[in-house]
């Protein structure tokens, strides 16, 4: 009877390990596809603390920067690592919708397991100060009078500020001469009068309206982080566009990894500390589980195809 | 006096002992990550920016001060020593560091080196402490037209760095701009020169490159002579440190021009601060009565461009701090680490949180100073002991390194390949007599010229010519041609006077 005990236990304690295992039990690394120090690599950063906070289980969240190709590196990366929990990383749109459609990815969208959304930051529209653009439909109507003679900065061609215009233009026939900088040098040349307006996001603005005006955002309501500044949609401009950045998995990750994650992550931006941080670094946090997330880049997908076929905006 | 009560008021938050303990701590590890080559100030300023989460601000940023200053001097060591240069702006220090220690002044060149270091970021940094405000308005008013003429000036400097073969000369700055181009064109996104590469889709990185260039042929030619003879170290001859201080005088004027070229480089985002260098030591060539002897190991050579590239350091955090605009890729991970602190560049910063930013500049006038004495006695003794190391070893410590240093750069081992072929590349390129300097040069200027001439022509909406009529631009221009298009002119013509002379 004995010599049965061993492996009668060992097979019992297999069991009860893997019955009882719950998510996670070793450390997790989170790839950000953007260099450190960047946008994304400080959001991860900042929240990282408070994902570890709420979720069961003493774990470390490791940072792990792979940069190169507009994030194209950093997600291939993560769409090979194994489907295990223990891997996850940022995604950001527009890239991880475009650069598929582009054809520049080897992979879509859909090839990963979507966590949950964190941040949507608005597009938004910026002048430099006392600029003679008070709203929206004076810069509408000035660049329709004057074809191509309105400069608008913005980030690379074919990244959320340009398809932002892009979807301004095409909305109103106006037409821009839109010129591309590289990072926050968009800012720079609204704020130092080189082009008549800066297309870029709500987060980049909103903490520098000493020296710029920001005429509208492209979102269904108002910010929380600024009430003040109006959309574009009650100015009559029905445009929504935005850079999001959430969590995702390769494809395959296991449901209770994904809950886990998903109500940590809740927790975490619930968190009156969290919040405060995120306000400071003109974060705009905006939650959403897999199925809203999922739902709202289908969606997206399915705008940009409609765009790339009639206009593609990289040649 | 009102410019001056921020300031004091900040100083006890900066005295204090954890602050003190990080600033040294700082300026050490940066002399050591900026000696070896292919780690930079950028690379352990990101890695160590999680460790400073949970620090005081002050003390985390008195760290990145340290590390961002020391490093800047750090990198002249191996080029001093081996010619290998430690970090990309230590590129200029080679040409007279390395001449000098091959005299058995290795010693005397790392002294200059230190000095022009140590003064030249605490010069940058009072430039930042009493006039930054009024200096962001310089980044505002350069735009793309501007910042071209500007990126056209260091081209005009490459003169200087051509060699004494024209044609081998501009063959290497050639191939130096067509590296530049690599990667996705800066407007329109399209892949140049990838053959579908992923990874050079972002082109190639400058420390890849310098990588490759610099440190790997001279570990092909130890292990070339290690084979010949066994080599014993040579000594390092140190001049005692006061009689090289009481030198200082003679770099006034090398000094100024760098500080000018360093303040006004580092307020204008997109133009790394490794093309300073370059600037100071050809207006130091330019204005030498020996220019013949540049090159061949004139102190003046090092002291312009060790004290630029330091003096690049705090001007480069102004337009970071008041605009939040990063100046350099090394401010640029700095105002990552201030926003991780919830510390929003701009207006604000200098309003609500006047204790911490004007602490964080006298840190950088702090930590400048304090490499005085570490970069002195401990760093530079220590370093110098790199000559004794036998050879063999040193060629497995170069190459160890510089893996590293290719691979910390994006995390990706396909740059480490890509910077073995260009340690092939320098190895074929220093036996056929083609200069390196230009290569760099080509490679740090090539894309800034580009990107902001195709802005400026696309910003050109109403044919105005925008890149010859705006005033800032007109202003360059004729600096241009007074520096480039008379001095030539002005030796012919005197030239001829003189034959006239001489026959009347």
């Amino acid at each position: 009877m004995k010599r049965y005990m061993l492996p009668i236990v060992a097979a019992g304690m297999m069991f009860s390990t893997a019955a009882f295992a719950q998510y996670p039990e070793k450390d997790i690394t989170v790839i950000v596809p953007y260099g450190a120090g960047g946008g994304s690599d400080i959001m991860v950063r900042t929240v990282a603390p408070y994902i570890e906070k709420y979720l069961d289980g003493d774990v470390s969240v490791v940072v792990e920067n792979r940069t190169g190709a507009s994030g194209i590196v950093g997600w291939q990366a993560l769409h090979d690592a194994k489907p295990d929990g223990y891997t996850i990383g940022i995604i950001t749109t527009p890239s991880i919708v475009t650069k598929p459609i582009e054809g520049k990815a080897k992979f879509t969208w859909q090839d990963f397991t979507l966590i949950a959304n964190m941040v949507t930051d608005p597009a938004a529209l910026n002048v430099k100060k006392g600029s003679d653009f008070k709203n929206v439909t004076d810069l509408v109507e000035y660049a329709k009078a004057n074809p191509r003679v309105v400069t608008m900065a913005t980030g690379n061609f074919g990244g959320d500020d340009h398809l932002a215009g892009l979807q301004l233009e095409a909305l109103t026939g106006a037409e821009f001469t839109f010129v591309p900088f590289p990072g926050a040098a968009a800012r720079n040349a609204t704020m130092g009068g080189h082009v008549a307006v800066g297309s870029f996001n709500l987060g980049e603005a909103v903490n520098y309206q000493e020296s710029v005006d920001i005429l509208g955002i492209m979102a269904d309501k108002r910010s929380d982080i600024d009430p003040n500044i109006p959309t574009l949609k009650e100015q009559g401009f029905d445009i929504i566009a935005s850079s999001q950045r959430g969590f995702a998995g390769p494809k395959g990750m296991p449901e209770e990894a994904v809950k886990a994650l998903s109500d940590a992550l809740k927790q975490a931006l619930a968190d009156p500390e969290f919040q405060q941080d995120a306000k400071d670094q003109g974060v705009v946090l905006d939650f959403a589980d897999q199925k809203a997330f999922t739902e709202g880049l289908a969606a997206f997908d399915k705008n940009m195809r409609a765009i790339w076929d009639k206009t593609p905006w990289l040649k | 006096m009102d410019l001056f009560t921020p300031l004091l008021n900040a100083i006890p938050a900066v005295m204090t002992f954890p602050n003190l303990l990080a600033m040294v701590g700082g300026v050490l590890a940066g002399i050591i990550v900026g000696s070896l080559p292919g780690l930079t100030a950028t690379m352990s300023i990101a890695v160590l920016l999680p460790l400073t989460f949970a620090m005081d601000p002050l003390v985390a940023l008195g760290m990145m001060a340290g590390i961002y200053n020391g490093a800047m001097y750090g990198g002249a060591i191996p080029a001093i020593l081996l010619r290998i240069p430690g970090t990309p702006a230590a590129i200029v220090t080679t040409f007279d560091g390395y001449p000098l220690a091959q005299q058995g002044k290795a010693g005397y060149a790392l002294q200059i080196a230190l000095l022009s270091s140590a003064f030249g970021g605490m010069m940058s940094a009072v430039a930042m402490m009493i006039l930054a405000p009024p200096l962001s308005l310089v980044t505002l008013a350069f735009g793309p037209p501007e910042v071209f003429w500007v990126g056209i000036f260091g081209m005009a400097a490459v003169s200087v760095f051509l060699g004494d073969d024209l044609p081998k000369g501009l063959l290497a700055a050639l191939l130096g701009l067509f590296v530049g181009m690599i990667g996705l064109d800066p407007v329109m996104s399209t892949d140049r020169f990838t053959f579908g590469a992923l990874e050079l889709e972002s082109g190639i990185d400058i420390v890849v490159l310098m990588v490759g260039l610099y440190a790997i042929p001279p570990c092909i030619d130890m292990a070339e002579e290690t084979f010949r003879k066994a080599k014993t170290g040579q000594k390092l001859e140190f001049a005692p440190f006061m009689q090289t201080v009481r030198e200082i005088p003679r770099f006034f004027k090398v000094w100024s021009w760098a500080y000018i070229y360093g303040i006004f480089v580092g307020l204008l985002p997109g133009a790394s601060g490794s093309f300073v260098s370059f600037l100071a030591y050809e207006r130091a060539k330019k204005m030498s009565k020996d220019p013949q002897s540049f090159g061949k190991g004139n102190p003046e050579g090092v002291a312009a461009s060790e004290f630029g590239n330091n003096a690049d350091n705090a001007a480069a955090l102004i337009p970071t701090v008041t605009l939040g605009i990063p100046g350099s890729s090394v401010a640029a991970v700095i105002m990552g680490g201030l926003l991780v602190h919830g510390l929003q560049p701009g207006p604000d910063l200098f309003r609500n949180s006047a204790d911490i930013i004007y602490g964080f500049m006298i840190q950088m006038f702090l930590t400048s100073l304090i490499l005085i004495p570490l970069g002195g006695s401990f760093a530079t003794n220590l370093f110098a002991q790199v000559l004794r190391i036998p050879r063999p070893l040193l060629i497995g410590l170069i190459l160890c390194l510089s893996i590293v240093g290719a691979y910390c750069v994006q995390n990706s081992i396909f740059d480490v390949w890509l910077m073995f072929g260009f340690g092939l590349l320098g190895y074929v390129m220093s036996k056929t007599g083609l200069p390196l300097a230009p290569v760099a040069l080509g490679v740090i200027l090539g894309p800034l010229i580009e990107s902001n001439l195709r802005l400026s022509l696309l910003l050109d909406v109403r044919n105005e010519h925008i890149l010859f009529t705006r005033p800032i631009c007109m202003v360059l221009i004729a600096l241009l041609v007074l520096t480039t298009v008379f001095p030539p002119l002005w030796k012919r013509f005197s030239a001829r006077r003189k034959k006239a002379q001489d026959a009347a």
